[in-house]
C-alpha cells in the first residue's frame, strides 16, 4: 500500500509540470497588463516601464518562466504584485477558511446525503422514496446565492442567531456550509439511492436473506458498504470542487476564502498569484484522486490484496 | 415400502407475479410431498416455475412483484404461508436453507468467509462467538476444502468457483436445516467440480439428516442424487415419480421430450434431439394443456381442455390425456 501511494506520488509530477507550465504561459494571454494596473491611471509610460523593470516583467518570457520554476523548486511561490506579500503567505490564510468550509460543508452533507439515499433506495418507489428525492431534486435546483441570501435573511436578519458575513468563528462557518452543503448533500442522496438499489439487487444480498438475517443487517452489513464504493467517487469530487473555493457563496457571505481570492487576483492581473491558486487546485485534485483510490482498497479488499 | 415423515407438502401453490403488463403466473397449482431425508428433484426448463416455488418455499418473494394467492407449504405438517415477516425470517437459514446458483456472486465480496459463515450461526443461536466461529470451522472442513483457518480469513475472490459453492454449501448447513433447497447448485461449476459437489451434497445430507429439494434442468444429474422427481411445465407439475420409474417408463410427452435431448454416450448422431418450440409466453398461456403446442401426440382434445393427474400406480402420477386411456406408445 505505502509503495503504491508513493508511486502515485511520484506519478504526480508530470501532471503538476504540466499544469505550471500552461498555466504561466496561458495567463500572459489575459489582455490587461499588470504594471499599468499597479502604476495607475494617470502614471506616464516611464512609470509603467519602472514597474515593468522593478517586477521582473520586463524580461523576455522564457526567461521569466525560468526564474518561476527556479522559485517553485526552492519553495518560493513568488511575491504577490497587487499586496506585495509573498504569495505562500496569502493564500495560507484564506486556505484555512476555504479548509474549514470545505469539511465544514463536505461532513454534513455526506452524513445527510448518504442517509437519505440508502432510505430512498431502501423504500424505492414508495412514499419514502419520493420525499427523499422531491426534496434532493430541489437541494440540487435551489441557486447557490439565493439561498445564501434567503439563509442570512432568515438567521442573520431576523432571528438574529448568527453572524451575517465574516470568518474567524464556528458561527461564521454555518450559514455558509448550509449553503454549500445543500446542493452537495442532494447529489451524494441520488448517487447513494441509485447504489443501493443496484446492490439490494445483488446475489450475495438474496443469500444473506436466506441466511434469515434481519432486513437491518442485510442492508447495512450486507449492501451499505458494497454501495459505498461509487459514492466515494462522488464525495471526492466534490472534495475537490469545494477546496478550489466557491466563488459565489464567498461573494454572498463575504467570506475570505480561495474563490475570492482567485478572482480578486485575476482582476488584478495578480501573476504569481493566479499561477500559485491554479497550481494548488491541481495539487489538492491530484491529492483527492488518490485519497479516493485508497479509499478503495479499503472498501473493497479485492484492490487492496492484488 | 416404508413410510416415511412428510417434512414438506406443498399443496395447490399458486404464485403469481404482478408486473405493469399483467399478472404471470408463475407458480399455478403445484402439489408434492417431500419425505424425511429424501432429495426430491424439481426438473424443467427455464420458465416452468422452479426456482419461483422454492423462492416461495423460502419467502424471499417480499422484495419481488410476486405473491403466493393461493395454496399451503406445510413445514412439519404447520402452514408457513401465513406467517408474519419475522416468523418466515426465522425459519429461514434455520429450518429451511438454500444454496443458489452463482457461487461467484452470491457471496459477499467485501466480507471475510468466516464472517458470512458465522453471521448465520449467530443469527439463530445462542452462542458465544468464538464458538460459533468453531461450529463454522467444523461444518467448512467437512465440505473437504483444505486450509480451513486460512480460508475462514479470506475474502470470496481469494476462492475458486469450486471452494465458493462449497462455502455456500457449509453457509446453508452450519445451522443444521431440516431441509436443503438447492437451486442448480452445479450448473455454473464445470463437470469434474460438478461431481465432486453432488458427492459432498449427498454425504452431507446423510450426515446431517437433512432433507433436500434439488431444482435443476439436468436429468443427469438427478439420476446422480434424487430419489423422486417432479417435472414442472408451464408452473405445473406434470409428471411426479419415484426416479427409477421416471427413467424406466416416462410416461408425458414433456418427460420423454427432455430425456431423448440428453446425448447417450457411445452413439453417433449429427444433431442432438431437442424438444420444437419454446416454454409459451406466460401472459399468452394456451387454453388447454400447456404442452398441447409442442406435443408430437397432441390431439383435438389437448388445445381444448387442460388433462386432470391420472395414477398410474407405484406412486407414479402423470397428467397428461394420453395416459388417461392408457393409450400412448
Amino acid at each position: 500500500m505505502l509503495k503504491y501511494t508513493l508511486k502515485r506520488m511520484i506519478g504526480m509530477i508530470p501532471t503538476l509540470i504540466i499544469v505550471v507550465t500552461f498555466v504561466f504561459f496561458f495567463i500572459r494571454l489575459i489582455p490587461g497588463d499588470p504594471a499599468r494596473m499597479i502604476a495607475g491611471e494617470q502614471a506616464t509610460l516611464e512609470d509603467v516601464e519602472a514597474v515593468r523593470e522593478n517586477l521582473g516583467l520586463n524580461k523576455p518570457i522564457y526567461v521569466q518562466y525560468f526564474i518561476y520554476l527556479n522559485g517553485l523548486l526552492h519553495g518560493d511561490l513568488g511575491t504577490s504584485l497587487r499586496t506585495k506579500r509573498p504569495v505562500a503567505q496569502e493564500i495560507a490564510s484564506r486556505y484555512v477558511n476555504t479548509m474549514q468550509l470545505t469539511l465544514a460543508s463536505l461532513a454534513w452533507a455526506t452524513v445527510v446525503g448518504v442517509l437519505m439515499g440508502v432510505w430512498s433506495g431502501k423504500h424505492r418507489g414508495k412514499w419514502q422514496d419520493y420525499t427523499g428525492m422531491t426534496v434532493a431534486v430541489s437541494g440540487i435546483s435551489v441557486p447557490n446565492f439565493w439561498l445564501g441570501f434567503l439563509l442570512i435573511m432568515l438567521f442573520a436578519v431576523k432571528l438574529r442567531w448568527m453572524p451575517t458575513t465574516g470568518a474567524g468563528s464556528w458561527r461564521n462557518l454555518v450559514l455558509p456550509a448550509i449553503t454549500l452543503g445543500t446542493s452537495i448533500a442532494a447529489i451524494i442522496a441520488r448517487f447513494t439511492r441509485s447504489s443501493i438499489i443496484e446492490t439490494l439487487k445483488e446475489d450475495y444480498v438474496r443469500t444473506a436473506r436466506a441466511k434469515g438475517l434481519k432486513e437491518r443487517a442485510v442492508l447495512w452489513g450486507h449492501a451499505f458498504r458494497n454501495s459505498m464504493i461509487s459514492v466515494v467517487t462522488v464525495v471526492g469530487l466534490q472534495f475537490g470542487f469545494l477546496l478550489g473555493g466557491s466563488v459565489v457563496t464567498e461573494q454572498v457571505f463575504a467570506f475570505p476564502g480561495l474563490g475570492s481570492l482567485l478572482i480578486e487576483s485575476v482582476n488584478y492581473r495578480d501573476y504569481p498569484a493566479i499561477q500559485s491558486l491554479i497550481l494548488i487546485f491541481s495539487l489538492q485534485f491530484l491529492v483527492i484522486n488518490l485519497l479516493v483510490d485508497i479509499l478503495y482498497a479499503v472498501l473493497n479488499p479485492e484492490i487492496k490484496l492484488s | 415400502m416404508e413410510s416415511r415423515k412428510n417434512i414438506l407438502e406443498v399443496k395447490n401453490l399458486h404464485t403469481y407475479f404482478h408486473t405493469s403488463s399483467g399478472i404471470v403466473r408463475s407458480v399455478d397449482g403445484v402439489d408434492f410431498t417431500l419425505q424425511e431425508g429424501k432429495t426430491l428433484g424439481i426438473v424443467g426448463e427455464s420458465g416452468s416455475g422452479k426456482s419461483v416455488t422454492a423462492l416461495s418455499i423460502m419467502g424471499l418473494l417480499d422484495d419481488t412483484t410476486g405473491r403466493i394467492e393461493e395454496g399451503e407449504i406445510l413445514l412439519d405438517g404447520r402452514d408457513i404461508v401465513p406467517l408474519s415477516k419475522e416468523e418466515k425470517r426465522q425459519i429461514r437459514g434455520n429450518k429451511i436453507s438454500m444454496i443458489f446458483q452463482e457461487p461467484m456472486t452470491s457471496l459477499n465480496p467485501v466480507m471475510k468467509i468466516g464472517q458470512q459463515l458465522t453471521e448465520c450461526i449467530l443469527q439463530h443461536q445462542k452462542v458465544s462467538k468464538d464458538e460459533a466461529w468453531r461450529i463454522a470451522e467444523e461444518m467448512l472442513r467437512k465440505t473437504g476444502v483444505p486450509r480451513v483457518e486460512r480460508m475462514m480469513k479470506e475474502y470470496p475472490f481469494q476462492l475458486s468457483g469450486g471452494q465458493r459453492q462449497r462455502v455456500m454449501i457449509a453457509m446453508a448447513l452450519v445451522c443444521r436445516p431440516r431441509i436443503l433447497i438447492a437451486d442448480e447448485p452445479t450448473t455454473a461449476l464445470d463437470v469434474t467440480i460438478q461431481a465432486q459437489i453432488l458427492d459432498l451434497m449427498n454425504n452431507l445430507k446423510r450426515d446431517i439428516g437433512t432433507s433436500t429439494l434439488f431444482i435443476t434442468h439436468d436429468l443427469g444429474v438427478v439420476a446422480e442424487v434424487c430419489d423422486e422427481v417432479v417435472v414442472m411445465y408451464c408452473g405445473r407439475v406434470v409428471e411426479k415419480a419415484d426416479v427409477y420409474e421416471l427413467f424406466a417408463h416416462p410416461t408425458h410427452p414433456y418427460t420423454k421430450g427432455l430425456l431423448h435431448s440428453i446425448p447417450k454416450l457411445g452413439e453417433r448422431v449429427d444433431e442432438l434431439e431437442a424438444i420444437p418450440g419454446n416454454v409459451p409466453n406466460p401472459k399468452y398461456m394456451p387454453a388447454g394443456c400447456k404442452f398441447a403446442p409442442r406435443c408430437a401426440y397432441a390431439t383435438e382434445k389437448c388445445h381444448q381442455a387442460e388433462p386432470a393427474f391420472t395414477d398410474l400406480g407405484n406412486g407414479h402420477t402423470c397428467r397428461c390425456w394420453l395416459c388417461e386411456k392408457g393409450g400412448m406408445a
